[in-house]
């Protein structure tokens, strides 16, 4: 019973998420999908503080603190799975061999998606979410968050693979 | 915490096992073996320690109840998954990561479209994609063509759906 109970808070707490985060996405409330995220996760975290006190009368609070720990788990995964959809070039290149039924070639595909288009992509990406910022004809670093999170890519990289060049 | 150590610990045995594996060989299918890899021996150690008799004495200090273990486990999973899915950053470079690297190398003079254009080839973003998408299944070529196999159709209908969901354009 103790296990239905932790399960239902996490569905439910991911389900308000996803929910808010659909709706805040299609209303144009916040139009980046990182930014939407992001609300919707701090939403679905009502259910989950609300229902975890009451739960605490009930389980020990190391139980809880592995019920949050999995929440967290599922918006991060959820995070991830949602990027994709944005910025993974496979994806991307999948969404153009699906609309393609007779299959494209090389070239084909390099005349929709290519590495120009990549770069600009993401430049108005970050432009938008406020990472970078333009002075005259250059981008200059305006947040430093994705830079932590390059170094913290490196130094995993360094560790799973033992150097850079993989 | 016994609960949160365990599930810690699981997480922790499944990253040794790949770090290991990928140090001795770094698989082809590397999306398929990494959750095989994880799954496989966390269950396992989870199993080895809830039913080997053997073990008690030694684990004494791990949860003991089933709906502690259960919560180990799922944490665990957890844990893997969200690796998982940053697993793709790691052993691919992310453009994004990349430019806004190139930039902050920079520092207040800033890189110009032009210079980060130069930093990126076809080459090493979508033709490496695709090699990667044909020893993933995902993709195949018939003569000169490029055709999405079943696996990558179910992908893309996924994503399809999911941004038709959100109201969004093509990513990428």
């Amino acid at each position: 019973m103790e296990m239905v109970n932790v399960l239902v808070v996490v569905a439910l707490s991911v389900t308000t998420g996803v929910l808010v985060q659909v709706y805040v996405y299609r209303n144009n409330i916040n139009r980046t999908v990182a930014g939407s995220i992001i609300i919707g996760f701090g939403v679905g975290c009502i259910p989950l503080i609300g229902i975890g006190y009451w739960l605490s009368e009930q389980i020990p609070i190391d139980r809880l603190v592995a019920v949050i720990l999995i929440y967290l788990c599922a918006g991060y995964s959820f995070f991830h799975a949602n990027n994709m959809g944005e910025t993974s070039r496979r994806v991307r290149i999948s969404l153009e061999l699906a609309n393609a039924p007779e299959g494209l070639t090389y070239k084909k595909i390099l005349n929709r998606y290519n590495s120009d288009i990549q770069v600009t992509r993401r430049l108005a990406r970050l432009l938008e979410s406020g990472d970078i910022e333009r002075s005259g004809a250059a981008f200059c670093l305006k947040k430093r968050r994705i830079l932590a999170m390059y170094y913290v890519v490196y130094l995993f990289r360094h560790l799973v693979f033992g150097s850079m060049a993989h | 915490m016994p609960t949160t150590f365990y599930g810690a610990l699981l997480f922790l045995i499944g990253f040794l096992v790949h770090v290991v594996l990928w140090r001795v060989r770094k698989p082809v299918n590397t999306t398929v073996t990494i959750v095989l890899v994880f799954v496989g021996s966390i269950s396992f150690v989870w199993l080895a320690l809830s039913s080997l008799i053997i073990f008690q004495e030694l684990i004494s200090f791990l949860p003991q109840e089933p709906s502690g273990k259960m919560l180990s486990l799922l944490l665990a999973l957890a844990l893997a998954v969200s690796y998982i899915m940053t697993y793709p950053a790691l052993e691919n470079d992310s453009p994004t990561l990349k430019l806004v690297y190139l930039i902050a190398q920079k520092k207040r003079a800033g890189e110009t479209e032009e210079e980060l254009f130069k930093s990126f080839s076809n080459k090493s973003t979508v033709e490496h994609s695709i090699t990667e998408m044909i020893s993933e299944g995902l993709v195949r070529m018939e003569g000169q063509s490029l055709l999405l196999t079943d696996r990558g159709h179910r992908l893309a209908r996924i994503y399809r759906k999911w941004r038709a969901i959100l109201g969004a354009q093509m990513g990428g």
